[in-house]
C-alpha cells in the first residue's frame, strides 16, 4: 500500500515539530533582527534627519550672521568713506589756508623786499647822484654843487609862476615873528645866505626874517617854508620819479 | 525498485515502521535546524552581516513578499507555516543528487501528511481571521448553500490533488533517473537529474503557493 497511516501521523507530527523549530531558530531571529536592524535604520535617519534640522537651522543662522556682519561691512565702509572725505576736505583746506598764508607772507615779505631795496637804491643812488653832479659841476664849471642848488633854488623864487606869485606874498605867516625858515641839507655859505635873503624879501616878503637850517633827512636840496606854502628843489623829486619807475620795472617783471 | 521510501523499513514492531522516509525526513529536519542555528546564534542587527544570515534574510522575506503577493495580506501570520513546507519540500527534492538518498515527499505518506496539514491549516486560519461563522459562509455556502456538497468535495480534492501531485512528480523523477541508471548509467542520468532539481524546486514553490492561496481564500472576503 502506497499510504501507510503510522507514516503519516508521524509525518504530520514531524512536519509541526520541523514548523516549531523552524519558527524558534529560524524565522523569529531573522525577523528580529531585520525590525532591530529596520529599527536602527530608522532611528538613524531620525536622528540624521534631527541634525540636518539643526544644521539647517544652523546654516540660517550664520547665514543671518553674515548679512548683518556684511551690512556692518558696508555701514562701517560708508562711515570710512565719510570720515575720509571729512578729513580729506579738513586737510585741503588746511593746505590751502597755509598756502594763502604763506603767498600772503610771501607777498608781503617780497613787498618788503621791494620797498627795501627801492629805498636803499634811492640812497644809494642819491649819494652816487650828487657826489657825480658834485664832481660833474666841480669838473666843469669849477662850482660845487650846494652853490648850484642854491643858485637854481634862487633862480627859482625869481621864476615864481603867477598863482605862486599872487598867493605865497599875501599868505599870512605862521609864525607871529614872522619868521621864513630856509631849510638845508648842506650849510649855506653866508654869500649865498645873503642872496637868498634879498631874494626872499624881493618875492615874498620883505620884513621876514630868514633863518637856516640844516637837516640831516634831506638828500640833497633847499626848501624855504611859510605860510603853509613850501618852495623847495630837492634831487629827492628826481630820486622819487626814478624809484617808482624801478618798481614799476619790477613789478613787471 | 521500490516505489516509494516507505518500502525501505529499517526497523518495524507492530505497526511502528521506522523506514527512510521517516529517516531522511529527520535528516531533513536536523540539516534545517542545525543550519538555521549555526547562522541564527550570531545575528547582528547591524548592516554589516554574515553571508549565511543574508541567505537566510533573503529565503525568509522572499517567502514572506510570495505570501503578500498571493494573500494581500500581512504575511508574518502565514510565513513559518507556508515558509516550512516550501523549505522542507525543496530540500527534500533538491538533495534528490545525492546517491542513496531518497527524497521524502518521494512518498505518498509524506505528501499526504502536508496535505492534510494544509487541509486543517485552511479552516484554522480562516476561523481566525474571520470567525466561525464567517469562515463557513465565506468557504462552503457560497456561491449559494445548495453548493454546500460541492465545496466539501472541492476541499477534499484539493488537499489529495495536493499530495498526489507532488508524490507523482517526485517520484516518478526517481523512478525515471532509476530506470535510465539501469539502462544507460553512465552520462543519460545527469541531464534528467538536473531537470529533476529544477521540477524538485517547482513543485516546491507550487505546493507552498497553492496552499497559500487555499488559506487566503479562507482569510479573505474576496
Amino acid at each position: 500500500m502506497l499510504i501507510d497511516p503510522f507514516v503519516v501521523i508521524a509525518q504530520i507530527i514531524n512536519f509541526l515539530i520541523l514548523v516549531w523549530l523552524l519558527k524558534r531558530f529560524l524565522y523569529k531571529p531573522i525577523t528580529s533582527a531585520m525590525e532591530a536592524r529596520s529599527q536602527r535604520i530608522q532611528s538613524q535617519l531620525a536622528t540624521a534627519a534631527i541634525k540636518e534640522k539643526d544644521a539647517e537651522a544652523e546654516k540660517e543662522l550664520y547665514r543671518q550672521k553674515q548679512q548683518e556682519l556684511e551690512a556692518q561691512k558696508q555701514q562701517w565702509l560708508e562711515q570710512a568713506r565719510q570720515e575720509v572725505a571729512t578729513e580729506k576736505e579738513i586737510l585741503r583746506k588746511q593746505a590751502q589756508d597755509e598756502v594763502n598764508q604763506a603767498r600772503s607772507q610771501w607777498y608781503e615779505s617780497f613787498e618788503q623786499d621791494k620797498q627795501k631795496f627801492a629805498r636803499k637804491m634811492r640812497d644809494s643812488l642819491s649819494e652816487q647822484i650828487a657826489l657825480t653832479a658834485r664832481k660833474v659841476l666841480s669838473d666843469l664849471a669849477n662850482a660845487n654843487l650846494e652853490a648850484q642848488i642854491t643858485e637854481t633854488f634862487i633862480n627859482r623864487l625869481y621864476n615864481l609862476d603867477e598863482l605862486e606869485t599872487e598867493t605865497i606874498p599875501t599868505a599870512p605867516s605862521s609864525n607871529p615873528n614872522n619868521i621864513i625858515t630856509i631849510r638845508s641839507s648842506f650849510i649855506i655859505p653866508d654869500e649865498n645866505r645873503k642872496r637868498l635873503i634879498t631874494a626872499v624879501a624881493e618875492q615874498i616878503a620883505t620884513n621876514a626874517e630868514v633863518q637856516f637850517e640844516t637837516v640831516e633827512d634831506f638828500i640833497c636840496g633847499i626848501e624855504l617854508l611859510y605860510g603853509g606854502y613850501k618852495i623847495s628843489w630837492n634831487l629827492e623829486h628826481y630820486l622819487t620819479e626814478l624809484e617808482s619807475s624801478t618798481l614799476l620795472m619790477v613789478d613787471s617783471h | 525498485m521500490n516505489l516509494t521510501p516507505d518500502q525501505t523499513i529499517y526497523w518495524q514492531r507492530g505497526i511502528i515502521t521506522i523506514n527512510a522516509t521517516l529517516v531522511f525526513t529527520w535528516l531533513i529536519m536536523f540539516l534545517l535546524v542545525l543550519g538555521s542555528w549555526l547562522v541564527t546564534r550570531k545575528l547582528s542587527p547591524s548592516t554589516n552581516i554574515s553571508r549565511g544570515q543574508n541567505l537566510l534574510e533573503v529565503l525568509v522575506l522572499g517567502i514572506g513578499n510570495q505570501i503578500k503577493e498571493v494573500s494581500q495580506q500581512e504575511p508574518k501570520p502565514y510565513v513559518p507555516f507556508i515558509g516550512t513546507l516550501f523549505i522542507f519540500i525543496a530540500v527534500s527534492n533538491l538533495l534528490s543528487f545525492i546517491p542513496g538518498y531518497q527524497p521524502p515527499t518521494g512518498s505518498l505518506s509524506t505528501t499526504a501528511a502536508l496535505a492534510i496539514c494544509v487541509f486543517f491549516a485552511v479552516p484554522l486560519y480562516g476561523i481566525k481571521k474571520q470567525g466561525l461563522m464567517g469562515y463557513f459562509k465565506k468557504y462552503y455556502l457560497q456561491p449559494t448553500p445548495f453548493m454546500l456538497p460541492f465545496n466539501i468535495i472541492g476541499r477534499f480534492s484539493n488537499t489529495i490533488s495536493l499530495a498526489v501531485r507532488l508524490f507523482g512528480n517526485v517520484m516518478s523523477g526517481t523512478m525515471i533517473v532509476g530506470i535510465l541508471l539501469s539502462i544507460a548509467p553512465l552520462f543519460l542520468p545527469i541531464p534528467l537529474q538536473a531537470m529533476g532539481l529544477l521540477t524538485g524546486a517547482i513543485q516546491a514553490y507550487i505546493f507552498a503557493i497553492l496552499a497559500m492561496v487555499s488559506i487566503a481564500a479562507a482569510t479573505t472576503n474576496n
